[in-house]
């Protein structure tokens, strides 16, 4: 029988966060779900970019998770703003569809696309790929 | 009344994809070929054909109606592309290639190899063929939908046109047909997308205009949820974010690359393309709300007029041509290439996965395919509708199915069948009661229950499907036993090609 591992760990985190999930969207509590999406996000690109023993791999996973983490938390700041002319506007937006635009989906994919492409040749994980 | 630029514009784009794929019978010769591309595809092919299979019709029409009729929840969808495709690339891109070979082309084939059970193969192609048939047909009736309005032709003619075109050149040529149409449609469904976006964007006078003047009619459309609640939105963003992990027509891909290095460079290409799309999505739709609360156009009847009316009042015909052979593009690629899918799964995963042998196997895939489609056809006719309710189940059946198998099974060494076949039960039963509950309204008429709080049911399958893979996999630990040779495989080759 294997002992505890740390992709033991890693499950049983997202398994805490797939019942945070459950939990906050039955019950309609759209920021714990919101936090919690990105918690679940963050951790799938920890899996997919953290290797051990390399350094740059951590980074882009963190920067991922901070990236949204952000973007998450102006959207919900001023998910009540009001927009009545050009003027209260974001870079073309209301200020909390801006966060979205601006803070979620242009950085998500930089940072997650470009990191992939950029640590491509280090994310090969020969412990990892025996799974 | 027909127009001449829009009725020559689709005319070519038919013909050309036609020829395409009938072209590519003499490089379908084996079951590899057929099904893989011969596990020969590069980067561009594979970026720009993954673009075109997940932006399906729906980015086109469905989206701006969605946009138009409830601001910007719908563009958490969308957006969803930006992050899941970069995600599905680097979660189970290169280990998924890891498992390609040989004998090893399919995603069932690549669950046998890591799981080593025929159970769990079996119950992974099951989950696969019934999420493509509901697909399938809602994406026949949507082309023929298209083809009518274009050529003034009598729906029948029309679906005639549509189920013809879709079935013949995934039957003669295959996989290989399918992503050699897929680069000639991606490439202009990328075209359309970006020229439509400038065209919605001076139409209204920038965005802060456009949003402006949205605000001044409905200020809740231009907010972060727009008029949906927030949960839904939250939502969608979780299904179809993770959920492109588990869409068998563009996962599937990374095993028909030559060599890892062809992930590390599509990535880009798929999701800049999926990006520009979701910029006509936005736009289009957006744009055409605010000519309506300027006045400039009467309300629409339909939300999804949104995009045909903005083609028609706002572009130059020529453009308007693009388009719609944009639209036809989408639909088209992502219908062949399910088509295909399926094909395969009848053909080689089933059969296998129940020990059969598997002989003249190209005979079987062809004829596969043309039964597939003749069926997905003939109940997409009878049932009208209720074909387009059970395309969207298709979407998050196969999210829900694959997901926890592909991202638990490739990063947890712990995982067994066990969790795979659980948690496949839990997709398709889950899939079945809120299609049934929500689309069929056996909750306002039998009182079966739904959320309540506007959490979308697809991400509540999904979660419960994930949760399920663990629960059932510790459960189940001690009592599975594994053929592991296909893992030991796939160790041995990743850690040579690290050197």
């Amino acid at each position: 029988m294997q002992g505890f591992t740390r992709s033991d760990g890693v499950v049983a985190l997202l398994f805490f966060l797939v019942l945070l999930l459950l939990v906050s969207g039955l019950l309609g509590m759209h920021w714990v779900f919101a936090y919690a999406l990105v918690a679940w996000l963050g951790v799938l690109a920890g899996i997919g970019f953290i290797r051990a023993g390399e350094p740059r791999t951590w980074f882009a996973a963190v920067l991922v998770f901070a990236c949204l983490a952000l973007g998450m938390t102006g959207i919900l700041v001023n998910e009540g703003a009001i927009v009545s002319s050009a003027a209260d506007t974001i870079l073309g937006f209301h200020p909390g569809t801006a966060s979205l635009v601006y803070g979620i989906w242009v950085p998500g994919f930089f940072t997650l696309g470009v990191a992939f492409v950029v640590l491509f040749d280090r994310l090969a994980d020969t412990a990892q790929a025996s799974s | 009344m027909r127009d001449p630029v829009i009725v020559s514009m689709m005319l070519l784009t038919l013909a050309i994809t036609i020829a395409i794929g009938l072209h590519s019978y003499w490089e379908a010769r084996t079951q590899q070929e057929y099904f893989a591309y011969g596990q020969k595809l590069r980067w561009f092919a594979l970026g720009l054909a993954t673009f075109a299979s997940i932006m399906s019709g729906f980015g086109f029409v469905g989206g701006p109606g969605l946009v138009y009729s409830m601001g910007s929840a719908s563009l958490w969808m969308t957006f969803a592309g930006g992050l899941g495709i970069p995600l599905a690339f680097l979660l189970v891109g290169r280990k998924l290639q890891a498992y390609a070979g040989p004998d090893v082309f399919t995603i069932p084939d690549a669950v046998y190899q890591r799981f080593g059970s025929q159970a769990a193969r079996f119950a992974v192609a099951v989950g696969i063929l019934l999420g493509v048939l509901a697909y399938l047909g809602a994406q026949m009736l949507a082309a023929a939908v298209v083809l009518e309005s274009v050529f003034q032709i009598s729906f029948r003619w029309a679906f005639s046109i549509a189920l013809f075109v879709i079935t013949i050149y995934p039957l003669v040529g295959g996989i290989v047909a399918g992503i050699r149409t897929e680069v000639f449609q991606g490439s202009i469904m990328l075209t359309a997308s970006v020229l439509i976006f400038v065209f919605a964007l001076s139409s209204g006078g920038g965005m802060s205009e456009i949003m402006a003047a949205v605000a001044s009619d409905d200020p809740s459309l231009v907010g972060p949820w727009g008029s949906a609640p927030a949960l839904l939105a939250l939502s969608w963003f979780f299904v179809f974010t993770v959920g492109i992990i588990g869409m068998p027509h563009s996962t599937s891909r990374f095993l028909m690359v030559s060599d890892p290095g062809q992930i590390r460079s599509g990535v880009l290409l798929a999701a800049l393309a999926y990006m520009v799309g979701s910029l006509l999505w936005m736009t289009v739709g957006f744009a055409v709300r605010a000519h309506v609360a300027t006045g400039d156009l009467p309300p629409l009847a339909v939300a999804d007029e949104a995009a045909p009316t903005f083609l028609a009042v706002y572009t130059p015909r020529w453009l308007a041509g693009i388009a719609f052979a944009g639209v036809i593009s989408a639909i088209l690629s992502t219908a062949s290439i399910f088509l295909n899918v399926a094909s395969a799964t009848l053909t080689r995963d089933i059969p296998l996965s129940l020990n059969r042998t598997i002989t003249h196997p190209l005979f079987w895939a062809r004829t596969w395919t043309a039964v597939i489609s003749l069926v997905a056809g003939g109940v997409a006719l009878a049932s009208g509708e209720f074909i387009a309710l059970l395309g969207a189940v298709g979407f998050g059946l196969h999210a829900a199915a694959l997901v926890p198998t592909l991202v638990l099974g490739l990063h947890w060494p712990r995982a067994n069948s066990a969790g795979v076949i659980a948690s496949v039960c839990v997709s398709v039963f889950g899939s079945i009661y809120f299609f049934l509950a929500q689309q069929l309204g056996f909750a306002a008429s039998h009182g079966w229950w739904v959320p309540q709080s506007g959490f979308a049911s697809v991400a509540l399958v999904m979660l419960l499907s994930f949760a399920t893979f663990v629960v059932a996999t510790l459960t189940a630990q001690s009592r599975v036993t594994a053929d592991t040779t296909g893992t030991a495989r796939v160790a041995s080759r990743l850690q040579a090609a690290d050197g």
